[in-house]
């Protein structure tokens, strides 16, 4: 059981230090992807997802950003390997697409050409060959008049091409590992919908695991195998999609669902839930959510709940979370 | 593009004038006959008399002006009254000095500055940057005839390296007359290219698409120099442009002071003897000089920029 877990992140906490406050981003992280999953996190905006998914990668490394914990690939820890090393695993084991695919690409270089950097860097082709893998990449992520395109640079694309390129990128040295940040956010609702079944199938295709960021219920439903709700920059709930949805233990994670009467209609976006997401540079003492808390006890204002297992593969952040 | 060039041409064209006629007003409001100059103080009134009517200069202004301004448009730059030769073979004639100058000037400092301001960005907030940044700001305070004097001082009178009037001859290459107005306007011209691009290179590191580059497994080099450094060209280019075309002034002061008789030592000249043949056509071709360089930095922008060739295509 343990072995197919091919990343598995222990306890990571993510700080940043700025203008002499320190900002907690993520506290504690722990999480697995098993292969060939798609794991789904959810959250708000600023609850983590995206400084937990870039530090996969060691992105937020920086002068100002405090990283502990472990992330484990493939059993070997990312945080203690060689730059060169880690500039083996990026771009071609584990790859990643952004939220912002209107300023992901680089505004003076032709999009061919800013693919075939990744295949050139990490496979010894020719010229030829890299050029035939760029068209055959960008037809896969199905971009119009795929031929003439390579030639284009960003500026001439529209946010949803220019979020495929950033796929056929993502996709050109068959990663083992897909990080997906929230891909569709910026994109109009028709082209949400393509992209993500594009990914879907891509994933399949490629044979990759994959997590997938998302303020969307109904994107997890569609897609997502598990599915992991951050809240403040911890774990509220970690569940297989169809346990959560059913039976949400966390009152955070029901308060998510007080938004969406059914799974089965219109996918909404994660509706506003009374109260302010915490702030990460004065995170409440005790359990994160007790302020926006219905249930909110003593105890909860003094100690943190732990992650605990409540029922097989279903586990939640708080005191009183029974099955 | 055709079309926006011959547009620019176009609006060039009123600009010129504009500085043919402030410059003829100009140097006509500077106290001093140019007779009485070119003829010195023991000149008769006959003399005198008789020179300004030969010159035309005993004609109304306006017809003087008139004459000026046709012989201008159908390219006549008149004669000197000093030399008695056309104005425009002692441009010719001068003109390659000064192009060296300005080529190996802003040539040097642009490679100096880019060089610098990407070594300042690297080390942002460490020693490196503070001496490059600190030194940068005294560049960019001293005034170049300051600087020109220093290093008049230096190299030529004090450590002889250098011949104190920079023509060429026995003894004295052409990297001697060279190397010391060169450097005052690298020292002059690299501080800026400097901070742009340090400032543009931090800026831009900052940018989705660095990230996305590091997401591909690109080490930090290949991402300052195949991204970052790319993104920057058009800030660099825009000071680069400038400086040459601020650099015809600069070669006036530069050329006066290590007398080296380029086209700003010509005009400084002909200021001094009310040559105004020679001053008019000198700054008119300087004027043209700084049009074409604007004309040609907004080509290269083309080049570097495909958002930018677009748009003048559709336009
Ligand atoms: N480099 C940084 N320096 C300081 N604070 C940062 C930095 N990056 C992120 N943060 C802060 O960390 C918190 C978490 O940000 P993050 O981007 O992970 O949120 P998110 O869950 O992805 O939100 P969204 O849904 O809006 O994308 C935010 O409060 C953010 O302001
Ligand atoms: S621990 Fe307390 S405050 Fe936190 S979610 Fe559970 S009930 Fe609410
Ligand atoms: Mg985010």
């Amino acid at each position: 059981m343990e072995n197919n877990k091919i990343l598995e992140i222990n306890n990571l906490s993510v700080e940043f230090l700025s203008d002499g406050s320190v900002v907690r981003a993520v506290n504690g992280v722990s999480f697995s992807l098993k292969k060939g999953e798609t794991l789904g996190i959810v959250g708000e905006s600023g609850s983590g997802k995206s400084v937990t998914l870039n530090t996969i990668l060691r992105l937020t490394e920086s002068p100002s950003a405090v990283m502990r914990g472990e992330i484990l690939y493939n059993g070997r820890d990312i945080f203690r390997m060689r730059k060169s090393e880690l500039f083996k695993i990026r771009g071609k084991e584990i790859t990643m697409i952004f939220q912002e695919p209107m300023t992901s690409l680089n505004p003076v270089l032709k999009i061919g050409g800013q693919i075939a950097e990744t295949i050139y860097l990490h496979e010894h082709v020719g010229k030829e060959e890299a050029n035939n893998r760029v068209l055959e990449l960008l037809k896969q992520v199905e971009l119009p008049n795929a031929g003439k395109r390579m030639d284009d640079y960003p500026h001439q694309l529209s946010g949803g091409m220019r979020q495929r390129v950033m796929i056929a990128m993502a996709l050109a040295c068959k990663p083992q590992i897909l990080l997906a940040d929230e891909p569709t956010t910026a994109l109009d609702v028709t082209i949400q919908a393509q992209i993500l079944a594009l990914l879907r199938k891509l994933k399949r295709e490629y044979d990759m695991s994959m997590i997938l960021v998302t303020h969307d219920m109904g994107v997890i439903a569609e897609i997502a195998e598990r599915v992991i709700v951050f809240y403040g920059g911890c774990v509220a709930e970690d569940a297989p999609t169809l346990e959560l949805f059913n039976n949400p233990l966390h009152p955070y994670t029901r308060k998510l669902f007080g938004c969406i009467p059914r799974i089965d209609t219109q996918p909404n976006r994660l509706s506003v839930i009374e109260g302010n997401v915490p702030d990460p540079a004065r995170l409440p003492e005790g359990c994160l959510f007790h302020p926006r808390c219905d249930r909110a006890a003593g105890r909860c204002r003094k100690e943190v709940p732990p992650l605990s297992e409540i029922s097989p593969g279903h586990f939640a952040a708080c005191h009183f979370s029974v099955h | 593009m055709g079309r926006y060039i011959a547009r620019r041409l176009l609006i060039a064209i009123p600009t010129v004038i504009g500085v043919f006629l402030a410059v003829y007003f100009i140097i006509r409001l500077i106290p001093g006959d140019p007779a009485a100059i070119m003829l010195g103080a023991k000149a008769t009134d006959e003399q005198i008399e008789m020179f300004r009517r030969q010159q035309g200069l005993d004609e109304p202004l306006s017809v003087q002006l008139g004459i000026a301004l046709r012989n201008f448009m159908t390219g006549d730059l008149g004669v000197s009254i000093v030399s008695k030769r056309p104005v425009m073979a002692l441009i010719l004639e001068r003109l390659p000095r000064t192009v060296e100058l300005a080529l190996w000037g802003i040539g040097l400092a642009s490679v100096t500055g880019v060089i610098l301001g990407v070594t300042a960005a690297v080390f942002r907030g460490r020693w490196p940057d503070y001496l490059i940044t600190g030194a940068s700001t005294l560049g960019m305070s001293l005034p170049s005839f300051y600087i020109a004097l220093m290093l008049l001082t230096l190299f030529a009178v004090q450590l002889r390296w250098i011949p104190v009037i920079a023509v060429e001859g026995p003894g004295v290459s052409r990297f001697k007359t060279l190397f010391a107005p060169v450097l005052t306007m690298v020292i002059g011209n690299s501080a800026l290219t400097l901070r742009t691009t340090r400032s543009s290179i931090l800026e831009i590191m900052r940018e989705n698409f660095i990230k996305t580059a590091r997401a591909k497994g690109l080490d930090e080099w290949a991402v300052l120099f195949r991204h970052a450094l790319k993104d920057a060209a058009i800030p660099i280019i825009t000071v680069i442009g400038y400086n040459l075309a601020g650099c015809f002034g600069g070669a006036i002061i530069i050329e006066t002071v290590f007398s080296r008789p380029g086209i700003g030592l010509l005009l400084i000249d002909a200021v001094n003897a009310r040559d105004y043949a020679v001053v008019q056509g000198t700054s008119a071709f300087i004027s043209i000089a700084l049009i074409a360089v604007n004309l040609l930095t907004d080509a290269v922008y083309g080049l570097v920029d495909p958002r930018i060739r677009v748009e003048a295509a559709g336009g």
